[in-house]
């Protein structure tokens, strides 16, 4: 029998590494696990000290709830996601370009764009909130999806070129010099060429786009002073304030799990996109 | 009138001269090949013609229109690329048809252009596959296929055999050969490998360090090397170089090789030669083996390592004059270790001077 047949030993390290991935994984479940559990108690017992990890009666009181918090769950989920979807395109929309730019032409000081761009993730958000807070009620855009939406994207824009210009580069020239002799025009490349192969990158900006904006707490909670106009986090951190100053534990870990959901959805579905382009221009 | 006619062609890359006064005539329906080592300048000269870089000094002609300056897709051009340079993402018959749909040829018709054009590659059977899912060879096939199907005025191959394993270099080699056979289209085709350059090409052009240094037909290039660099580059295994002295010239040149060796006397081929340092070459099929005291012998050696290939054998030899490879018959008897001597064919020997031109 060929040694390709027999089956293969395990080695000790791959136990090793096993039982690492395991632990990680372990870490980062358990608090989901314990929001899940808290938030299918009633809510004077999710409430009440000191806590006990399994539930001791069921109940669905908390998601109810939250279905009827002051505007609804449904305008809170549906303005979050109204201003993810407009991240999303915003990101989109800049950051193909830019990456298709950086990566294939020759800009003059293009490295030097590059680097200011990557420059400005360093800066903390929070700094520029007020700056940022005073220009967008200049020009309008607090208390609308829109104007949160662009926030949004100036935080996620710089990462999503990054991503962008490395799918592109991942690209082999030869495909974009056999498409110009091939009497290609640079949009028709980019439309029938490159936008095709760059697709798990997109996917990836979008994602990160998505969970950025769906999870964006402190911008929307400054820009939108419109209870009509809240997201998901500003909801959670409403339904979290109790009676006199309590926290209401139920109702709270209610949210989190509900918040969780399209984010998990999302990148479960898109999971084989997401990880070709986080490794795209990566490897040769 | 030439069908591609370079004149006084230069490219420089910021201060690097990669090449340098090329002019070049190529016929019609010639093939031909630009062979040289790796930097010498062969692609970069491929991609001026095709118009993906552009031209520093110098003219471009294809069938006597000035395209120097002209978008490589008016060029009436077409390209097989080194790494085929497929879209992934396309089935083969897209991949044929890519330039008829960018000239916006309707769906229909573009793909039964591109149908007709996999059917003289025997392709149609995988018209509707991803290149992911084809051999190497069909792969090579479907990057001929979409330059068929530009009908251009002249072919550009950048070394598209290299990435094949070497029984399907040879068969590409031969489907390639036929392809030119049929459509007696001009094809320019960079190589490294001489051997595809000696049995493919009409005419080879020899460059190195970005000039040509000898142009001509596969033959006359192995017979009549114009310098060192080409002697040594075409045929394989390499020509052998014995450092000298000439010591008398004029119709006839004597050789001397040093204490060990006779005197070896030649008629002189290239430039006049003047007494002093040259190197003797000659290519391993056209030395033999024979004894220390043969009337023949010219060069006593003893045998380091014999290479048993079948219907050849080559043998390493130690010379005074340094290593020395021979290539024999099958059965040519010799073995490791044996005192022997080398015999050689005037006519068939060539003499290079200090300058590394023929003698």
């Amino acid at each position: 029998m060929s040694m390709a047949l027999r089956p293969r030993r395990v080695r000790r390290g791959e136990y090793l590494v096993a039982a690492i991935c395991v632990g990680m994984i372990t870490i980062m479940i358990w608090p989901i696990v314990m929001s899940f559990l808290a938030s299918i108690k009633p809510p004077d017992e999710a409430s009440r000290p000191p806590p006990h990890y399994l539930p001791q009666s069921l109940s669905l009181e908390n998601y109810r709830s939250i279905l009827t918090y002051h505007a609804g769950l449904a305008v809170y989920v549906g303005n979050s996601l109204a201003v993810a979807g407009l991240t999303i395109v915003f990101c989109l929309v800049l950051s193909v370009p830019a990456g298709y730019g950086l990566a294939r032409f020759d800009i003059p000081g293009k490295e030097v764009i590059f680097l200011i761009l990557l420059a400005s993730m360093m800066l903390p958000f929070q700094a520029l909130l007020v700056p940022l807070y005073l220009l967008f009620s200049h020009i309008g855009l607090t208390a609308s999806k829109l104007g949160l939406a662009i926030l949004h994207t100036m935080l996620q824009l710089p990462f999503s070129i990054y991503l962008m210009r490395n799918s592109f580069e991942g690209i082999p020239k030869e495909m974009e010099e056999a498409a110009v002799v091939d009497g290609a025009t640079s949009l028709f490349t980019l439309r029938r060429i490159f936008l095709p192969l760059v697709m798990p990158g997109m996917v990836t900006v979008a994602l990160f786009a998505f969970i950025t904006s769906w999870n964006e707490f402190l911008g929307a909670l400054i820009l939108m002073n419109d209870e009509k106009q809240f997201t998901v986090p500003i909801m959670m951190t409403g339904v979290s304030s109790g009676n006199f100053g309590s926290v209401n534990w139920g109702g709270l870990q209610a949210s989190v799990i509900v918040s969780i959901l399209p984010c998990l959805i999302i990148y479960l579905l898109l999971q084989r996109y997401y990880m070709t382009g986080l490794l795209s221009g990566a490897v040769k | 009138m030439a069908h591609v006619e370079l004149t006084d062609l230069s490219k420089t890359f910021g201060a690097f001269q990669a090449l340098q006064d090329i002019s070049l005539h190529i016929e019609k329906g010639e093939f031909c090949a630009l062979l040289g080592p790796s930097g010498c300048g062969k692609s970069t000269l491929l991609r001026l013609i095709a118009g993906l870089e552009d031209v520093t000094s110098g003219e471009i002609r294809i069938n006597g229109r000035d395209v120097t300056d002209m978008e490589p897709a008016d060029r009436k051009i077409a390209m097989v690329f080194q790494s085929y340079a497929l879209y992934p993402h396309m089935t083969v018959a897209e991949n044929i048809a890519f330039s008829l749909e960018a000239a916006g040829m309707p769906k229909a018709p573009r793909l039964a252009r591109a149908a007709e054009v996999a059917k003289t590659l025997q392709l149609d059977h995988l018209l509707n596959r991803r290149p992911a899912l084809l051999s190497g060879g069909q792969r090579q096939r479907v990057a001929i296929g979409r330059a068929l199907v530009r009908d251009p005025e002249v072919f550009l191959f950048d070394e598209p055999l290299s990435n094949l394993d070497a029984m399907l270099r040879v068969q590409m080699r031969m489907e390639l050969s036929s392809l030119h056979h049929d459509l007696a289209a001009t094809m320019i085709y960079v190589t490294h490998d001489q051997v595809e350059a000696m049995t493919m090409a009409d005419r080879i052009v020899v460059m190195d360090q970005g000039r040509i240094r000898q142009i001509g037909a596969p033959m006359a290039l192995y017979a009549h090397p114009a310098d060192r660099f080409v002697a040594a580059f075409i045929g394989s295994p390499s020509m052998n170089f014995l450092p000298g002295t000439i010591t008398g010239t004029g119709a006839q040149l004597t050789l001397d090789l040093g204490r060990a060796a006779k005197p070896f006397t030649l008629t002189p081929r290239g430039q006049s030669a003047a007494k002093g340092p040259a190197d003797l070459g000659i290519r391993p099929e056209h030395a033999t083996l024979t004894a220390p005291d043969a009337t023949d012998a010219t060069l006593p050696a003893r045998i380091r390592l014999v290479e048993r290939l079948g219907n050849q054998t080559l043998v390493h030899l130690e010379t005074a004059a340094g290593p020395f490879t021979l290539q024999g018959p099958g059965d040519l008897p010799a073995k490791p270790g044996d005192q022997t001597a080398l015999s050689f064919d005037p006519s068939r020997a060539h003499v290079f001077g200090p300058d590394g031109k023929a003698i």
